[in-house]
């Protein structure tokens, strides 16, 4: 097994609001190998951004509040480094790209230098250096006449190239995790393949481990060796990505599968499904399964007690009561 | 692997039930209107509940207040009495003193409270020999307030008087004043440390003729301060209604027809906005005579392009919004389409605008008064008073203080009011 | 870029033009014709008519006016009379200009310094203060002000001179006065648009690349909040130059405000309308200065010569 170079375990974030306290994430337990892809897979809402962020400890503190858990990197905790300790690991160690390549920019900056911006704080490196550094950067993710946009701004670039500046910058310090926060939700279906292309490219070039962040099936598919599947703030499953695709254990993924578009299966209704109801409210989130209100299979323990994360078989995990020997046995699996 | 060993489990708790979709998809919030949600927020809002108050009482007081003190004191306006003039809202009769020889001792700096009633020397010293000599309730002064009598308090130093002997001989001075006439009330004469203070004592009643005291003239400034708000919320309300009214026409024709039209009538707006309008307001006023009427009229002809550029881009934004092409191509007519989205939506941009209008035109008379554009005499507006008690503004700070209070309340309480109304109009603004 | 610059400057010429005719039109429409006042000397009044021509037709009239202004010539005083405005203005202006670029400088720093400040501080103790201080300036109008501020500092307290000598001390308390409604206002536009960056992605952005907060404020913040605040800055020296005629008049500076003052009440029509016309003019001129700058500190303006938010 690759070498381990991130682990979090038992993860709450919760949000004070005048509401109340917003439970968004609970309970998040993975870990990343070096050099791997892990796809974080989940609807809007169920908590998958904020445990990105957590990482790098990005969430607003406040309102956000790491209420417990622990994040293993380097065999130190990042949930209690200090502010200037954090900073040092930002973009050097561990960095990110965002949903939307056209707000993620400094509008009033030049593309170049808000690349070399972080390679001067992190690598000490002098201006023209660091320029140096940064244009073979943007060659690296194939932007064209490299030397003449490093000096242009942002709003002379199309979403796609912003996209690819995103890239270079965050790589540019040859950083052990690279966290994509939804890279391509933004973006053109064909520039979509793009960018997925080029990162799986990098990661071969500077072995960086990647965590993708993303609602969508689809993307993952190409590109991730590991999922973990996230609802209401809790993971539900995880495993190999063959593991998800061909043998899942968990309602809520068949319902996420069903509504992935696929010209290899047949369906029996010829469209396709959503997942009926809505995700539940995190200002009061239920004592059981989150998906219990939703799932067709539900029992009565799903309401009342939270399903422990089954192990299936290595690293396949599923945290839903049909897997524990007692449950009925006609619930079938289905792809 | 963070998984868990089976454990045995009641076996009826696996019987099936399925979903729950009312509990998934139950709606947390009532559906309420536009105006309905809005209401709702803008009485969470405290701080513009609190001026709403405030401009109804100030409302209210410019109606009721010039009829109450008529009924009461009957006061008018323009009542003159020169024997009643600069009073103040509580009175005292304390003379005032002026120190008029000093040959004795030097200071560094000297002060005096409002009505001369008290004299401070800072830094006194022993100078020489001579004279020192005051004049208690000078009648000269603008300061007066009581009866009208002037008394002479006047000693001769020697060289080997000292502080003590020079305050007693003052002491013994002014006492033999009050022996012969009581009303004079005598004269206090003290050194504390450096500083030496004469100040002279007093009753102090509060005004119940004139509630807010009298201006030069001797006119009553409560009655005067509530007309002037007649006038100044008259000007202010009916200004910002024309214009309203105008800006709302023409925007709305700018952003309905759009095209060439929208081009030329956006054109002419951009550049009568380049014009300082403070300007063009002196330059109109100055041709036409100062008045109620013409102020109207020229700050609504200065002013009318703001609303007429919101309302052009609300109508706009709402012509090729999603939701009206929508009921268009659900077989919407025109009108439909006016009373149901396009009104409903533009309101709100234009009630915020008209109460953030309201009290720039306040100000805006308030400094044409100040400039002697106004209003002209014998009528009173917020800014005729606030330029009246300018002028006096030394001896008789209430004169200012007292319009200058109001009008700043009013401003206030319109700004607030106008960014509540904002939160909770438009909610896309809000943050 | 040279493109944006040319239309700017057509504006601001169109603009100018339409200040000088409509001024025109005023003066032909004045109720009772000035120039004809019986009392007016014989030889003032040939002046007059030499002067602007109203011997000929309106039209003839109305290009010798534009002639005239073309050139500087503003007109000549009716109550001084061998005065012309442009002498007027030449030697009363410098003084309203010293307070002017004074008060501009104090809004600036202290409203840009507290709307930052604020706005890093978000719902603490500063925000709420430059808040307050923002309500006070916007609601408490100089008139009201100035005399409160002269009576507490100047007589009560004695620590700031009261009339404009000439010494720098001197300009404080008339400046403060003439830029504390600008203070509010830019302090409470700059708190806006900083908490507004301060929510933008590419400041998350910023934080990613492991950024130093201070650094973060510097370079990224701040750069892009103030673009809004420049757009202001026009309008805003207007509003201190129309401001600038009752701070003069309370301060008694003999300033082109108060001189404007005093001719308004005077019925000195040429003069009025020739003040007006510079006033105008260099309101104009500035907005189009603050045009022109904001389209070198606009990336997008500089690149294209489009605005774009």
């Amino acid at each position: 097994m690759r070498e381990r170079i991130l682990a979090v375990n038992k993860l709450q974030v919760s949000f004070n609001t005048y509401a109340g306290e917003v439970q968004a994430v609970r309970d998040v337990t993975f870990d990343l190998y070096k050099g791997e892809t892990l796809a974080i897979v989940g609807e809007s809402g169920c908590g998958k951004s904020v445990t990105a962020k957590s990482l790098m400890r990005l969430n607003p503190e406040p309102p956000a509040v790491i209420k417990g858990g622990e994040i293993i990197f380097e065999n130190r905790d990042i949930t209690n480094l200090k502010e200037k300790e954090m900073q040092r690991i930002r973009g050097s160690q561990i960095s990110m790209i965002f949903q939307d390549p056209m707000t993620s920019l400094n509008p009033t900056m030049t593309v170049g230098r808000q690349i070399t911006e972080g390679l001067k704080k992190h690598q000490k490196l002098t201006e023209v250096e660091a320029q140096k550094v940064a244009i073979q950067m943007l060659k690296l993710v194939q932007i064209p006449n490299a030397e003449s946009r490093f000096k242009e701004y942002p709003h002379q670039f199309s979403g796609g190239m912003r996209q690819r500046v995103m890239i270079a910058m965050a790589l540019v310090c040859n950083p052990k995790i690279l966290i994509a926060d939804e890279p391509t939700t933004a973006l053109d279906v064909t520039i979509q393949a793009q960018i997925l292309e080029l990162m799986k490219e990098l990661q071969n070039k500077i072995d960086t481990s990647i965590i993708l962040i993303t609602h969508d099936l689809g993307v993952v598919a190409h590109i991730a060796e590991r999922i973990v599947v996230m609802y209401g703030g809790k993971v539900v499953e995880k495993g190999r990505s063959e593991d998800i695709f061909y043998r899942s254990k968990h309602p809520y993924t068949w319902g996420l599968l069903k509504s992935v578009p696929r010209l290899d299966i047949k369906r029996n209704a010829g469209r396709l499904s959503s997942i009926e109801g809505t995700p539940p409210d995190l200002l009061a989130p239920p004592p059981g399964c989150p998906f219990a209100d939703r799932c067709q299979y539900a029992m009565k323990i799903c309401r009342i007690e939270m399903p422990p994360m089954f192990e299936i078989y290595q690293l396949h995990g599923a945290a839903c009561w049909i897997n524990h020997p007692q449950a009925p046995t006609k619930v079938k699996e289905e792809v | 692997m963070d998984t868990v060993k089976y454990r045995e489990i009641n076996e009826e708790l696996f019987a099936h039930v399925g979903k729950n979709l009312e509990a998934a998809e139950a709606i947390k919030r009532p559906s309420l209107t536009y105006f309905q949600d809005a209401s709702r927020r803008l009485k969470k809002n405290k701080v513009a509940i609190f001026s709403l108050v405030i401009l109804s009482i100030l409302i209210i007081m410019s109606i009721i207040g010039p009829i109450l003190s008529a009924s009461i004191n009957g006061h008018t306006y323009r009542r003159q009495d020169l024997s009643q003039q600069n009073q103040t809202p509580i009175m005292s009769n304390a003379r005032s003193i002026m120190m008029t020889a000093n040959d004795v001792f030097s200071y560094k700096k000297y002060r005096y409270n409002f009505r001369k009633t008290k004299l401070i020397f800072t830094n006194v010293q022993l100078k020489s020999a001579g004279k020192i000599a005051l004049k208690v309730g000078n009648q000269t002064d603008e300061a007066w307030q009581g009866d009208r009598k002037e008394y002479h308090i006047a000693i001769e130093v020697v060289k080997s008087d000292t502080w003590s002997s020079i305050l007693q001989k003052l002491n013994n001075e002014s006492d033999a004043i009050l022996k012969e006439d009581p009303s004079f009330r005598g004269v206090n004469f003290e050194i504390k440390g450096s500083k030496l203070v004469v100040s002279t004592p007093g009753e102090r009643w509060i005004n119940k003729t004139y509630w807010f005291g009298t201006d030069e003239f001797g006119r009553d400034l409560f009655t005067r301060l509530w007309e002037g708000g007649r006038v100044s919320f008259a000007i202010a309300f009916l200004s910002v209604f024309i214009t309203s009214i105008f800006g709302i026409i023409y925007g709305g024709i700018s952003g309905y027809f759009g095209g060439r039209l929208d081009d030329l009538l956006m054109r002419f707006v951009e550049v009568l906005m380049t014009v300082p309008d403070m300007l063009y307001i002196i330059l109109l006023l100055t041709v036409m005579k100062p008045g109620f009427l013409p102020i109207i009229i020229v700050l609504t002809v200065t002013s009318w392009m703001g609303t007429a550029r919101i309302v052009r881009g609300e109508v706009m934004r709402l012509k090729h919004s999603e939701y009206v092409l929508a009921s268009k191509g659900l077989g919407a007519d025109s009108k439909r389409i006016i009373f149901k989205h396009l009104i409903p939506n533009t309101m709100g941009p234009i009630i915020v605008n008209m109460t953030m209008m309201i009290p720039r035109m306040i100000f805006a008379e308030a400094f044409l008064s100040f400039i002697g554009l106004g209003i002209p005499v014998p009528y009173a507006s917020w800014g005729v008073l606030a330029n009246q008690g300018a002028q006096i503004f030394r001896q008789f700070p209430h004169q200012l203080l007292i319009p200058g209070i109001t009008i700043s309340l009013t401003m206030l309480a319109f700004n607030l009011l106008g960014d509540g109304l904002r939160d909770a109009l438009d909610p896309r603004l809000r943050k | 870029m040279l493109r944006y610059i040319l239309k700017r400057c057509l504006y601001a010429l169109i603009t100018l033009w339409v200040i000088a005719t409509i001024t025109f039109g005023l003066m032909k429409i004045l109720p009772g014709d000035p120039f004809n006042d019986p009392k007016l000397k014989p030889d003032v009044k040939a002046t007059l008519i030499k002067q602007y021509g109203l011997d000929k037709s309106i039209p003839e009239q109305y290009a010798l006016y534009m002639k005239n202004l073309m050139r500087g010539d503003l007109g000549t005083s009716l109550k001084f009379p061998g005065r012309s405005v442009t002498k007027m203005i030449q030697e009363s202006f410098p003084k309203s200009f010293a307070l002017g670029w004074r008060a501009m400088v104090i809004a600036v720093a202290f409203g840009l310094t507290f709307g930052i400040i604020a706005a890093l501080n978000h719902q603490k103790v500063f925000d709420y203060f430059t808040i307050f201080i923002a309500i006070i300036g916007i609601s408490v109008p100089s008139i009201v002000m100035g005399p409160i501020l002269v009576y507490t500092f100047g007589v009560n307290l004695g620590w700031l001179p009261v009339t404009v000598d000439g010494t720098q001390i001197s300009y404080l308390l008339p400046s403060l006065t003439l830029a504390l409604g600008s203070v509010a206002f830019i302090s409470r536009l700059m708190r806006t648009t900083t908490l507004e960056v301060l929510n933008q992605d590419y400041i998350v952005t910023a934080k990613s690349k492991g950024i130093t907060k201070r650094k973060i404020v510097w370079s990224h913040v701040i750069r892009n909040a103030i673009m809004p605040v420049v757009t202001v800055l026009g309008p805003l020296f207007a509003a201190l130059i129309t401001g600038s005629i009752v701070i003069e008049k309370i301060f008694a500076v003999a300033g082109l405000g108060e001189y404007f003052v005093s001719t308004i009440f005077l019925k000195d029509y040429p003069m009025i309308m020739g003040i007006t016309i510079f006033y105008a003019a260099l309101i104009i001129a500035s907005i189009l200065m603050i045009d022109i700058i904001y389209g070198f500190i606009d990336p997008k303006l500089r690149v294209t010569g489009r605005r774009g938010r």
